[in-house]
């Protein structure tokens, strides 16, 4: 009896501690994308709430919060109310498994790698149920390409985390974490790593990837229909939840998780996570986005071969060498993530320096450029962070 | 506390069944599908009290993962209603009742009275039991599987073929 | 917390208790925090300003279907890999050849789609 309140006490604390991430996530993550949005895009920034705007997203947070929430005449109410509750499994469930310390787990699963991929399921189904529910066209096209997107990508998804647990020969994060004492697996296996990345950022439909919100063409996507409070759970604690979770995770399996000198491990977790987020930031501000078909065949056809060609690499390499197979893995994971690179900047030089692709795109869309401008330009006003 | 209450059971089983009617029941196919999702997770609930972990994970991702989203697309992609809408295969409901009852008795019989020999290690086998199982002992209906997989493939790209030429 | 394996469990499905109760829990606050004015004109469905036509509730192309279809076989194969990755270590060659010639199979299946075009989008 006493062990049992012990346990649904501490749950309670670990359940609170859950959604805190999961809030703290969508707050501050929206904020830091608008500002430095703002500064790539020399503009301000919101910046009137409280010290440099601190405070938007709490006031945006209550905004949305006693804002009247509308459900459409003719969406299907309870699945409209249903859908946002399935998506937000995802990042509460997913951090179950994530060791924060040493010593703190919600749940230390023997599974933890396949139970990560398996319970992200849940937010593609909450999201195509919503596209369906709300009875509208843009919806339902973005619910749908979203769902067709992220299974896409869940499978080099899949089988990099495979190669994961090659490395560390368990399915336990833990000892994911544990293994990655001396050196990360991103120093290993970079390959993996990028791939994680850029599976992960299309999991999490963020740019260049973003297409199920793609607003020159769907409006918002899958949330059109949803208003206000609605809203604010599929935006900001969904959405921004599972960057934050999807942050934790690369950091447990790339980057050593808690583990670091100095600080403590939620600390380090924290200072990881912040990266990730920046890096989905800072693509979101340069790159423009896919169209659908090379959206697909990006996945199709040159992540889930490489994934599998790493795959094969990684186990071969293992069994050649059981003992000492970190060094030969890392060389080919470094010379493959080199050759990748450099036939990527190939590609796209060749692409830009056409002439004649160049010229007449130019031509078409910036005819000023060719041309002398009609006066001079005003010169432009100057605007800090 | 080694093994599950079994109250955990109950509980997950009357859940299962539950959604199982629900599927059945439902008139709009998109209630009977997420009911589907609760029964396949229920279900997951109950490989897990077997400690049937990677049983469990796969479960999760491969019918709430996949095929759920497979059936999700294939109820969008029919024409529909929601709603009220006829359903004419209903009417064979006086011919399903003694086949139900017939297959319900042969299960009954068959888990009730029938005979299974496993031991206590077997039932709590852990990931590599399991592998170490499937690889070694079962490694050439393993490689099967991969034509039975490949076969899929090649009828779902003849079968999409087919769609576009229309 | 604790490395039982019936009390992890547990925890895992509190969670997902948890997460129903704590939606529908926000979103009453909410209802009941907010003004409500609901009428006609507020409540159709948005379709850039034009009266909306015809139910949204319609078929769609089937290469999402196909795409669905691949991605099941695919998870498939990677469900057989995971448990593969714990053990194969100990397998030696065998097991790494095994899998590599499970992979070669499914790899002919891919380039078999890719060749008839159906990993296009189109």
């Amino acid at each position: 009896m006493i062990a049992g309140l012990e346990y649904l006490l501490s749950f309670l604390l670990a359940l609170v501690i859950a959604l805190a991430v999961i809030h703290v996530g969508g707050l501050v993550f929206p904020y830091l994308m608008r500002r430095l949005w703002g500064f790539v895009g020399d503009r301000h920034g919101p910046n009137r709430v409280g010290p440099f705007g601190f405070f938007q997203p709490i006031a945006d947070g209550i905004k949305l919060f006693t804002k009247e929430d509308i459900t459409p005449a003719r969406a299907n109410r309870w699945i409209f109310l249903l859908a946002p509750a399935i998506a937000f499994s995802t990042p509460l469930l997913v951090q179950a498994v994530i060791p924060f310390s040493e010593s703190y787990t919600i749940a230390d699963l023997n599974i933890g790698l396949v139970y990560i991929v398996a319970v992200g399921a849940f937010g593609v189904l909450g999201i195509l149920l919503a596209g369906w529910a709300s009875n509208n066209k843009y919806s339902l096209l973005g619910g749908l390409r979203s769902a067709a997107q992220m299974i896409s990508y869940e499978i080099p998804l899949l089988l990099t985390i495979i190669v994961v647990a090659m490395l560390a020969d368990s399915m336990n994060l833990g000892d994911v974490v544990a293994r990655q004492e001396n050196v990360w697996y991103i120093a290993v296996q970079p390959l993996a790593f990028i791939v994680f990345l850029v599976a992960g950022v299309a999991e999490l439909n963020r740019t260049p990837f973003d297409l199920p919100e793609a607003e020159s063409e769907l409006v918002s996507g899958y949330i059109t229909e949803y208003s206000a409070m609605r809203f604010a759970l599929f935006y900001g604690l969904v959405e921004w939840g599972n960057v934050t979770v999807w942050g934790l995770t690369t950091a447990t399996l790339f980057m050593g998780g808690w583990r670091g000198p100095f600080l403590s491990g939620p600390q380090w977790l924290a200072v990881k996570v912040i990266l990730m987020a920046l890096i989905i930031i800072w693509f979101f501000s340069t790159f423009p986005r896919l169209q659908v078909d090379q959206l697909m065949a990006f996945a199709w056809k040159i992540l889930i071969p490489i994934s599998i060609l790493n795959l094969a690499a990684t186990g071969l390499f293992i069994t050649l060498w059981p003992d000492d197979y970190l060094v030969p893995t890392a060389i080919f994971s470094w010379s493959a993530v080199i050759i990748f690179i450099a036939a990527f900047t190939f590609m796209v030089k060749k692409i830009l320096l056409n002439k004649r692709l160049g010229m007449k795109a130019r031509e078409e869309y910036e005819p000023w450029l060719l041309h002398k401008p009609p006066g001079p330009i005003p010169p432009r006003r100057q605007t800090g962070l | 506390m080694n093994e599950f209450h079994p109250l955990a059971f109950y509980l997950i089983g009357g859940a299962v069944i539950a959604c199982a009617l629900g599927v059945v029941i439902f008139k709009n196919l998109i209630y009977s599908a997420i009911a589907m999702i609760c029964c396949f997770s229920g279900i997951s609930g109950i490989y897990v009290l077997l400690h049937a972990e990677l049983l469990a994970a796969a479960q999760l991702l491969i019918y709430v993962g996949a095929i759920s989203i497979l059936i999700l697309f294939a109820i969008m992609l029919t024409r529909h209603r929601s709603g009220n809408i006829d359903i004419f295969f209903h009417r064979q409901s006086w011919a399903a009742i003694p086949l139900v009852l017939l297959v319900f008795v042969a299960l009954a019989i068959t888990l009730g009275w029938g005979r299974y020999q496993a031991s206590a290690d077997s039932l709590h086998a852990g990931t590599r039991q399991v592998a170490d199982v499937l690889f070694n002992q079962y490694a050439f209906p393993f490689e099967v599987v991969s034509l039975v997989l490949l076969a899929a493939m090649i009828g779902a790209v003849i079968l999409a073929a087919k769609e576009r030429k229309r | 917390m604790t490395t039982d394996y019936n009390v992890s469990y547990l925890s895992v499905a509190l969670l997902g208790l948890a997460d129903i109760c704590f939606v529908l829990a926000l979103l009453g606050v909410s209802r009941l925090v907010q003004r409500r004015n609901p009428y006609a004109a507020k409540l159709t469905t948005y379709e850039c300003g034009i009266e909306p036509f015809s139910d949204s509730w319609s078929p769609f192309a089937i290469r999402y279907y196909l795409f669905a279809l691949l991605f099941v076989l695919f998870d498939v194969e990677a469900v057989f890999l995971y448990p593969w990755a714990v053990i194969f270590r100990s397998m030696g060659v065998t097991g790494f050849v095994e899998m590599m010639i499970f992979i070669a199979v499914l790899l002919c299946g891919l380039f078999y789609a890719w060749g008839k075009g159906a990993l296009e989008w189109v």
